[in-house]
């Protein structure tokens, strides 16, 4: 008999609700931390996941925690925190295995407006080579260890990101993005509108970093195309500039630091409204002679220059800050 | 040694054919000279590259859903200035969506367009800034009416964009009462500090009018509001309807600011 791809995928789904669910390790009423009046309860899931599949987590409310290790299955563990064991019971963790796919999502009521004190907890174990999708509206997101391509949006919490080797998109309204010891085999994007942002360690073809009110910093970073832009925020670069590599940092009101070594050449095209530029490198202006260096030296508001053999663009643009190539 | 081809073209020559360059739309035969041209000058080359992010900004338009509806209210407004257009033609929130992205971003291509090259940094001596024009290198210093042109397409470019701001913004006040707390102050704390980078620009604009930079700098400032309201707006919707896990996914289409 012949099966419909359709049917099959849906013969083979598994979806798992817990609330009151036998299969939910269950520990309600024990008060933690300082909080009397909390409830807890606790979940524990183990589901395959095959090679190259894919995890995805939506979650509300808790901080989440991801660690990418051997085997071939996800291993969830959940706590959720709130009043009463009301309404713990009225949210509940929904968990489905289709196909390649393992997805995680905390449901809440609809209409449930009094339930905003309940929040989820997660610690999951996933195999490395995984590919990884969290999603947040509150709450910290740790991810370590991951191979497979990762992206982790949060609208206020944190985002921190080690010893990844495929991160591609990461993204917060109002908290820092850290990224540490990590790579991308494509473009990785990072964003956060008031958060800080700061890269250490970390490879990739291209990055693009976004913010408005945060901070940019990256310090060992290798890449031959990044481009960084903010309102007020400062921006560090510092890492080997890549020969034919382009450097795009741009801040309307932020200072911009470029660290820069003299073993690769550098074509410098650097200007402000109101700030400074200035160089430790001594820059040869394309039309004859050198412009004028030094530490804490100032030069003009516009530069156009190179150093060496130019290979590397490096285009700067502040608006009101300060613009300084340092000597690495 | 300098193993640099000679440039072929000029800046002048380059600029008719930049935009077909940029569509790929020219053969072989006409791309390389204009490729030769590009390693090798500055100006054309960020052109060419602000061309392609106004492309891109056009393409990555659709993919953000709750858009349509916000443009199609921008468009209507846009749309009460050309009376030509049928009514009923904006009541597909697609065709409206995109119809409001090409007229702001027609705009800002006029904008470029008719800014020109910049100063070329591979040319004549002449041509390189000076502090004294760092922040206000005259566009075509030798063309009053081409100066002229380009103010008049800024100022259209600015209104068009602060229309839209201020329609945008109609939506999220009477609404900020469905986002948490703090995300909304967060958030609004963010748009003032893209207003005061939109002022000074101005600001700018106003004591040097041919500064390249104060105009860059106002654009980008404009771009990113447009896009942090329309985030904001994203999120609004998403948390009226209860689908907050939903709200999670929306941060992500924001990442181009």
């Amino acid at each position: 008999m012949k099966t419909h791809p359709f049917l099959a995928i849906f013969v083979s789904a598994t979806v798992v609700l817990l609330a009151g669910s036998a299969r939910a390790a269950v520990t309600a009423g024990a008060p933690f931390g300082s909080d009397a009046a909390q409830q807890t309860e606790k979940f524990a899931k183990t589901v395959p996941l095959v090679k190259g599949g894919t995890f995805d987590l939506s979650n509300i409310s808790g901080d989440i925690i991801i660690t990418g290790g051997s085997g071939d299955q996800v291993v969830i563990d959940a706590i959720k925190k709130g009043r009463s064991a009301e309404e713990l019971k009225a949210v509940t963790i929904e968990v489905t295995s289709i196909g390649n796919r393992v997805e995680v999502r905390t449901r809440y009521p609809e209409n449930s407006h009094n339930l905003g004190s309940v929040s989820v907890g997660y610690t999951v174990a996933v195999p490395r080579a995984a590919a990884v999708i969290v999603k947040s509206i509150s709450g910290d997101e740790n991810i370590t260890g991951v191979d497979g391509e990762l992206q982790s949006n949060t609208i206020s919490g944190n985002v921190t990101v080690t010893a990844a080797a495929d991160v591609r998109s990461l993204k917060s309204i109002s908290g820092d993005v850290h990224v540490q010891t990590s790579k991308s085999s494509g473009a990785l994007a990072v964003s956060s509108i008031s958060g800080d942002v700061t890269l250490k360690d970390v490879k990739a073809a291209e990055i693009q970093v976004n913010g408005v009110s945060g901070t940019i910093k990256m310090d060992e970073v290798t890449s031959s195309h990044v481009s960084a832009k903010c309102i007020s925020g400062n921006i560090t670069f510092g890492g080997p500039l890549a020969k034919g590599g382009r450097y795009e940092l741009n801040s309307h009101s932020g200072d911009i630091t470029i660290y820069a070594s003299d073993k690769v050449g550098i074509e410098v095209s650097a200007s402000t409204f109101s700030g400074d530029v200035s160089s430790e490198l001594v820059l040869t202006s394309k039309f004859g002679g050198d412009t004028p260096s030094g530490r804490g030296r100032r030069m003009r508001q516009s530069v156009q220059g190179t150093f060496g053999d130019g290979s590397a663009l490096l285009q700067l643009t502040s608006f009101s800050g300060d613009i300084r190539i340092v000597k690495r | 040694m300098d193993t640099r081809r000679p440039t072929t073209l000029s800046c002048e020559q380059v600029a008719p054919l930049i935009d077909d360059f940029v569509d790929e739309r020219l053969d072989a035969a006409a791309r390389e000279p204009l490729e030769s041209h590009l390693a090798e000058c500055d100006s054309c080359r960020r052109l060419a590259d602000d061309l392609r992010e106004i492309r891109r900004g056009v393409r990555a338009l659709p993919a953000h859903a709750p858009r349509p509806e916000v443009w199609a209210r921008i468009a209507q407004q846009l749309a009460a200035q050309t009376p030509a257009k049928p009514r009923v033609f904006w009541t597909s929130p697609r065709v409206a969506l995109a119809m409001a992205a090409v007229m702001i971003l027609s705009v800002v291509t006029s904008v470029v367009v008719l800014r020109g090259p910049r100063p070329s940094s591979q040319g004549t001596p002449a041509a390189q800034s000076t502090p004294a024009q760092t922040a206000g290198t005259p566009v075509h210093p030798s063309d009053p009416a081409s100066v002229k042109d380009v103010d008049e397409h800024l100022r259209i470019a600015d209104a068009n964009y602060q229309q839209a701001i201020t329609e945008l913004e109609k939506i999220v006040a009477p609404n900020q009462a469905a986002l948490d707390p703090a995300v909304a102050a967060t958030l609004q704390k963010n748009m003032g500090i893209i207003d005061s980078a939109i002022r000074e620009s101005r600001a700018a604009i106003q004591s040097q009018p041919t500064s390249q930079l104060a105009q860059t700098s106002l654009f980008d400032a404009l771009r990113q509001k447009v896009a942090l309201l329309e985030d904001t707006i994203a999120l609004i919707n998403v948390m009226r309807k209860g689908d907050q896990a939903g709200a999670a996914k929306l941060i992500g289409g924001r990442s181009k600011t």
